[in-house]
């Protein structure tokens, strides 16, 4: 524990903004022995996180901005086609008007509309993807025969691409969401079973023992031992397969489930209206990432031990 | 089974008969028959891969033996009991628990309430120096820490018998020497049967009442020494340094058998003699 010292005050000094991300107004040489007398780790582990996200917040932004600028540039010099890629002068404030609804008949669609549609068909199957994974990935390591033989079918089926489920789900349940959750269902359910499967199997062998000289009963065994265990593999996965759930949703939705985002920009292209391509994919990716930080936040929280160090 | 009131019980006596035990094609041990008496501290010793810690996964009830018979307490094993607790090198801590959600997890098993459970937790952390630890989580502490509390885990249920697959192997030489010794108090307290899968000749000298030299693949029992010194023990002492002797001339000879061809063997043989002339 001492040895901690001199290596928490050394980070405090390279990380001169810490104290004012802190809020506090202390100066840097109360600081210092403030870390003294709490425990080194959290006295130094909280602050650099803050600060770290930060500075990786503002890298971001950095980036954006310079590509924005570049853009631009291009645009106004006319190295680039303007009616092909339309620069972020002409793009971002359509984007802040909300672009005008599109489409006609029942296939009309509202900008947030589109947003909101793709948004609650990822979720649903997405969050149905990792159950009915988990559930399923359970039941293969706890009986031998449904290892011999579903778990052949669930690895030939997990290679396949969602979009090749489209005619399937539309003949199935018709155009509109239930096509698409079904579909992003399909992206997920295969490979994450077999992670899940992955993921409980090398649970170590001694734990487990350890867990039953405790007496554990078996049903204890899942919630208590193989399951939080298993945890931070399951998260990475879990994390892995929103983009494959992202993608899926948005394929579909270009390939025939005429609402959502997805369709927005096969509208765009319709109509030959790039700035509402340009507009639906900025959107993808803004809420893609959204979605992900917001995983991650989860992950932080679900699995608080391993950020503890 | 667990008597919590101090009432006196029976000190948990082991007995192997005639026991074998294949995985497979591979055969662990072979027709090892072995009486542990009640409340001694019993360390078996010998090369790896003979069948050692297959005698502890059988005493534990996490395996079955393929032939013979195993009795902890005068019953036949049938699977695992509250009254066997297991103690690995790898402390086996869960990582998703702190310090006192590990030594409690037993209790709540017991559907023990979670604040009666902690509590009692709380007091058996601080009987070895952690008090101030319990809300630290496994990666938080060291080594020896990790280890003090996997010890205290699995004394929490007063289990009759622990057995414990060479614990301390991790630790660092002075870690290993105090873990030793909390070992001994901790386990002196109670009338707890011990047995100790170790590779370290000076551990087993230390610790031991009774010292079984396993051997060979498959694996069976050479020897049985009994070690009837008062403890704390001085390892120097004529007696133990001339067991010493015996076991390492013993440990050589085994390891020879799969690990190195004759060539490669009188090669590091003849490099050691030369060194010593």
């Amino acid at each position: 524990m001492t040895g901690n010292r001199p290596e928490s005050k050394l980070f405090e000094n390279s990380i001169p903004n810490t104290a004012e991300h802190n809020g506090s107004k202390t100066d840097k040489s109360t600081s210092a022995e403030v870390s003294q007398v709490r425990t080194p780790r959290s006295a130094t582990v909280k602050p650099s996180r803050m600060s770290m996200a930060w500075s990786e917040a503002g890298w971001l932004l950095f980036a954006w901005l310079l590509i924005a600028a570049l853009w631009e540039l291009g645009a106004y010099t006319e190295v680039l086609n303007p009616r092909i890629l339309p620069p972020p002068s002409e793009t971002i404030p359509y984007l802040l008007q909300g672009p005008a609804p599109a489409g006609i008949g029942a296939q009309r669609t509202t900008f947030i509309g589109a947003i909101l549609d793709t948004l609650s068909r990822v979720a649903i199957g997405y969050l149905l993807g990792i159950f009915a994974a988990m559930l399923v990935g359970a039941l293969i390591v706890r009986y031998k025969a449904l290892r011999r033989v579903c778990f052949p079918i669930v690895q030939t089926l997990a290679p396949v691409s969602p979009v090749a489920w489209i005619p399937f789900a539309i003949a199935l349940v018709g155009i509109g969401s239930p096509a698409a959750i079904f579909v992003v269902f399909m992206a997920i359910f295969g490979s994450m079973t077999v992670s899940a499967v992955a993921a409980f199997d090398s649970v170590p062998e001694e734990m487990l023992k350890v867990g039953r000289s405790l007496g554990t009963s078996s049903t204890h065994m899942w919630t208590r031992v193989i399951i939080p265990a298993a945890a931070p593999d399951l998260m990475v996965m879990a994390r892995m397969s929103f983009f494959a759930a992202w993608m899926a949703v948005l394929a579909g939705e270009m390939a025939g489930i005429n609402s959502g985002l997805g369709y927005l920009i096969i509208l765009g292209q319709q109509m030959y209206n790039m700035k509402l391509v340009m507009v639906g994919i900025i959107t993808i990716g803004v809420l893609g990432f959204a979605i992900d930080r917001l995983l991650l936040l989860i992950q932080r929280r679900l699995l608080w031990w391993e950020y503890r160090r | 089974m667990t008597e919590m009131n101090g009432k006196k019980r029976r000190p948990t006596q082991v007995v192997f008969e005639n026991v074998s035990k294949r995985f497979g094609e591979k055969q662990a041990t072979k027709d090892v028959s072995l009486k542990v008496p009640g409340g001694s501290f019993t360390v078996i010793i010998g090369p790896s891969g003979c069948g050692k810690s297959t005698m502890l996964g059988l005493a534990a009830g996490l395996d079955e033996p393929s032939e013979g018979y195993v009795f902890v307490g005068g019953r036949e094993v049938a699977g695992p009991t509250e009254n066997v607790a297991l103690l690995f090198q790898h402390y086996n801590l869960f990582p998703w628990l702190s310090a006192c959600d590990n030594v409690a997890f037993a209790f709540r098993n017991r559907g023990m309430p979670r604040k009666e459970a902690r509590r009692r937790a709380m007091e058996l952390l601080a009987n070895v120096g952690l008090g101030d630890y319990a809300d630290k989580v496994p990666d938080e502490l060291s080594g020896g820490m990790k280890q003090r509390v996997a010890l205290v885990r699995a004394f929490a249920m007063q289990p009759g018998l622990l057995l414990m697959d060479e614990p301390f192997a991790a630790l660092d030489h002075q870690t290993r020497r105090i873990m030793q010794n909390y070992l001994l108090m901790t386990w002196q307290a109670t009338d707890a049967t011990v047995i100790m899968v170790t590779h370290d000749l000076d551990e087993a000298l230390y610790l031991a009442d009774r010292l079984v030299l396993f051997s060979g693949s498959p694996g069976t029992i050479s020897e049985v020494i009994d070690i009837d010194i008062p403890r704390p023990r001085k390892l120097d002492e004529d007696f133990l340094a001339s067991i010493r002797q015996r076991l390492e001339a013993h440990l050589e000879k085994e390891v020879a058998y799969d690990e190195f061809t004759e060539a490669e063997l009188a090669k590091v043989m003849g490099f050691a003699s030369a060194g010593q002339a």
